[in-house]
């Protein structure tokens, strides 16, 4: 029998993972049950701190939506390129993608299935903070190493700094807390909301979760630290449907321009606000805009609005960032979204956190990515210490992540091209009012 | 026929020795169930658990659809109005769990008074859409009002419920993926012995004579519309304590697991796949049905035995996986079942058996179809009277 952690054993008429049963037991947390039941306990297991032959890595993200769908090709992409180059620490890696529809409940499911079922030696991925708030207690139970790369919620590693030893296992690569959205938004106001001509903003957020820290004080920092008059701001429901009216009162106040911060309910009042023609200008934190098909899809109406991502195809914000984008369009025929770049960059901290700890133990693991910085797709990754405010949450700033802000701006031949407008040295391009302003 | 039957004591009615063989079969069933988390890998046992409380739900959808005849297009209403009260209870006012989940039911339990009602003065389709729109209005509801719902994504957007909390010597059901099974075992268990109990028992017969022909139950002295609240309520009642105690072993309540149209459609496909009107029939097509959509979501490919060939599980033409569309699959194979065999799974197995053991046969006087049929049948009549179509 080989000593790697997949060692198969018949205890009770049946053949599978030893090391799944170990997990199992362990979530029990119920030794001594365990050991009546498991029926061939004794010898050794996964956890001694080797690497076995096969690696297993899960990918969790909604497959219809692009956001989960670039979750699930850029692990299978990072680990195609792993594999061709040797594999970790000598060892074949497998990627088991699952679908989570977008849904608490089913996230809670599948990535069951990933630890308990198929005892995989990492998670990535995850889109939406409530998927991840849903499996955040599994995560722990499951003592299984995970790089979020899709959520920004700061409640994940709020859980860490109470209780660090239960939620250890996990990590989070992309996209940057979204406590660090507002200071994101406010650099960029007090940066380019000058030559942007935006001396008046009125701010809309959706009413989910991810954006109170963002609305939390948004108005006062604006007022102070860039200078702008903030008419309203204003968090809008789920079930809006009409924007009109909104639009109306903001367009009355003389606005220049609506920051947003919307993602869930994005696309209705970008469609509306463009089919209205309404004279000020739209972006700031809009998920559905940062798709790379989403000016097609809209047939044009996401001209001129902007948003910040953690990084677009043609930005170079480190040397990893553009052949990345380019090896993911040639084999998906398309570029990624946001998630892509931080799940691609998530494979790869994992991998080297193996094979510098020679182990898939999970505490081998973190103490090797704890101590990490790796120059990933996304800029230069680093994780704060379990003391610090966010406790394995990716840190933020100019040398750092802290991501790009582009522009749709029509090219030669009308098509829509995501142009960067900040920061200073990745600019590609000033911004542009929308044509009808 | 009951009053050629001597009255039985418990302990003869109980003795698993002298029962039919189907009863005994049940049994069996039973302590399977028991010995699950023993030989299963430990991934079935986690999935066997939402089965047990999807099983509940479908028993308590036939104790009140399958029976009285009223069919309820929105049973995931009382799921949803027993679980989110207890959830909300716990996490804007810090009650604990196992006090909340009661709780919750009580909430459910009202819910059914208040939709039993309208089944008082309105009849077949109409009442039908009454249950079908309720749950929609309560998810209207929930948008609007997401910081204390949570909207669509459930009250994990809000903040995070607490799990079942360990009982002495027994760990959390929330964590402990052992006493979170036989939790859900036991909350099946008891669910199915109040149903069972009730329908076979002099109430059970009022059910079946109300959806037969109420203004000749009303002559022999009895008030339909007391059985058919007490059933509602019931029915809520259960539906509604299983949908608060799911919420808390899993930590988490939304609309897609509780109130949603597909749960309450998923509730009915199971109810007719394993038979409505027998509850038995309810709780295997329940734990049937709930396992094999994972197994579906999950099947990707299947490998055909000793020949290591995998064929992946794709419709042609349509290039969809498998488990994308196991709503549809089911759908088809419930279209099928109403045609060919609409009585369902349990009913039909136990008249094949009983047909093989005694060939002769014995003269039924209900023409040897189930109350489900019966109950599909009474509803159908309903709507061919609104539509002014032929009787049969």
């Amino acid at each position: 029998m080989v000593n790697n952690g997949r060692i198969r054993c018949v205890g009770d008429g049946s053949v599978r993972s030893r090391v799944a049963r170990r997990s199992f037991l362990r979530a029990t947390g119920a030794g001594a049950t365990g050991v009546a039941l498991a029926g061939c306990l004794g010898d050794s297991d996964g956890g001694d701190g080797s690497v076995p032959d096969t690696i297993t890595v899960g990918s969790l993200g909604p497959s219809d939506s692009p956001l989960g769908a670039s979750i699930h090709n850029s692990a299978e992409l990072a680990v195609e390129e792993i594999n061709a180059d040797g594999g970790i620490a000598g060892a074949d890696v497998e990627v088991s993608t699952k679908d989570t529809k977008d849904q608490p409940s089913t996230a809670r499911d599948v990535y069951k299935e990933l630890t308990t079922g198929e005892d995989v030696e990492a998670t990535v991925g995850i889109f939406g903070s409530e998927q991840l708030l849903a499996i955040m207690d599994d995560i722990a139970q499951a003592e299984t190493v995970h790089l979020t790369s899709g959520a920004a919620t700061p409640e994940a590693p709020a859980l860490l700094a109470e209780d660090y030893e239960k939620y250890r296992p996990w990590f989070r690569v992309g996209p940057t807390n979204s406590t660090f959205l507002d200071d994101s938004l406010v650099t960029f106001a007090s940066e380019r909301f000058d030559a942007m001509g935006w001396e008046t903003v009125a701010f809309i957020a959706e009413d989910f979760k991810w954006t109170e820290p963002v609305t939390d004080g948004i108005s006062q920092r604006l007022s102070d630290e860039a200078n702008v008059e903030v008419t309203q701001v204003r968090r809008v429901s789920e079930g809006t449907e009409d924007f009109t009216p909104i639009f109306e009162e903001i367009e009355n106040n003389g606005v220049d321009g609506v920051y947003t911060a919307l993602a869930h309910i994005g696309t209705t009042p970008l469609v509306q606000w463009a089919k209205q023609q309404r004279p000020f200008g739209f972006g700031g934190i809009h998920v559905p805009t940062q798709l790379p098909s989403y000016y097609a899809a809209t047939e044009g109406a996401a001209i001129a609005t902007f948003s910040n991502t953690t990084a677009t195809p043609t930005s170079e914000i480190t040397d990893k960032t553009v052949p990345y984008a380019n090896a993911y369009n040639e084999a998906y025929d398309g570029y990624p979204v946001y998630s892509g770049y931080s799940t691609y960059d998530a494979v790869y901290m994992f991998k080297n956190a193996v094979e510098a700890a020679e182990s898939v133990a999970t505490d081998d693991v973190i103490a090797e990515l704890e101590a990490a910085s790796h120059t990933g797709t996304s800029g230069t990754l680093e994780f704060y210490g379990r003391d610090q405010e966010f406790p394995h949450d990716v840190k933020y700033g100019p040398d750092l992540a802290q991501g790009v802000y582009f522009q749709w701006q029509p090219d030669e031949e009308g098509n829509g091209q995501q142009r960067v407008i900040w920061p200073d040295d990745l600019q590609e391009s000033d911004y542009i009012s929308p044509p009808w302003a | 026929m009951a009053g050629e039957t001597e009255r039985l004591s418990w302990g003869e009615l109980l003795n698993p020795l002298t029962m039919g063989p189907i009863q005994q079969l049940g049994l069996l069933g039973v302590a399977g169930l028991f010995v699950v988390p023993v030989v299963a890998p430990p991934i079935r046992t986690i999935q066997l658990a939402g089965a047990l409380f999807f099983a509940t739900w479908v028993m308590s959808w036939d104790f009140v659809s399958g029976y009285t005849g009223e069919i309820s297009f929105g049973h995931a209403l009382f799921f949803g109005v027993g679980g989110y009260p207890s959830g909300m209870l716990n996490l804007h006012l810090g009650v604990d769990p196992w006090i909340a989940a009661p709780l919750g039911a009580l909430t459910a339990a009202i819910a059914g008074l208040l939709i039993g009602f309208p089944s008082l003065r309105v009849k077949g389709p109409y009442f039908s859409l009454i249950t079908l729109v309720a749950p929609l209005i309560v998810i209207s509801v929930f948008r609007f009002s997401p910081d204390l719902t949570g909207g669509e994504l459930g009250l994990v957007s809000v903040g995070r419920v607490e799990k079942l909390s360990a009982i002495g010597p027994i760990p959390s059901p929330g964590i402990d993926p052992f006493a979170g099974y036989y939790l859900a075992l036991a909350i099946f268990l008891l669910s199915a012995v109040v149903f069972i109990a009730i329908t076979r028992a002099d109430a059970g017969v009022v059910f079946t004579a109300i959806r037969a022909d109420e203004v000749a139950l009303a002559a022999t002295g009895k008030n339909p519309a007391k059985f058919k609240l007490f059933a509602f309520v019931v029915s809520a009642l259960v539906g509604g304590f299983a949908g608060a105690m799911y919420g808390h072993s899993i930590g988490g309540f939304s609309p897609s697991e509780l109130l949603a149209l597909v749960v309450s459609i998923e509730v009915i496909i199971a109810a007719i796949l394993g038979g409505m009107g027998t509850i038995t029939g309810a709780a295997v097509g329940g734990i049937v049905f709930h396992m094999l959509r994972v197994a579906l979501r999950n099947a990707d490919t299947v490998s055909i035995p000793f020949t290591g060939i995998e064929v992946e599980l794709v419709i042609p033409l349509l290039g969809v996986p498998l488990g994308e569309i196991y709503l549809l699959l089911f759908g088809l194979v419930t279209l099928g079942f109403l045609f060919f065999l609409p009585e369902g799974i349990v009913p039909r197995a136990g008249a094949e058996w009983r047909r093989r053991r005694s060939p002769e046969g014995e003269a039924v006087p209900d023409g040897g179809e189930t109350a489900g049929v019966l109950a599909v049948h009474a509803w159908l009549d309903e709507l061919r009277d609104l539509l002014g179509g032929d009787r049969r």
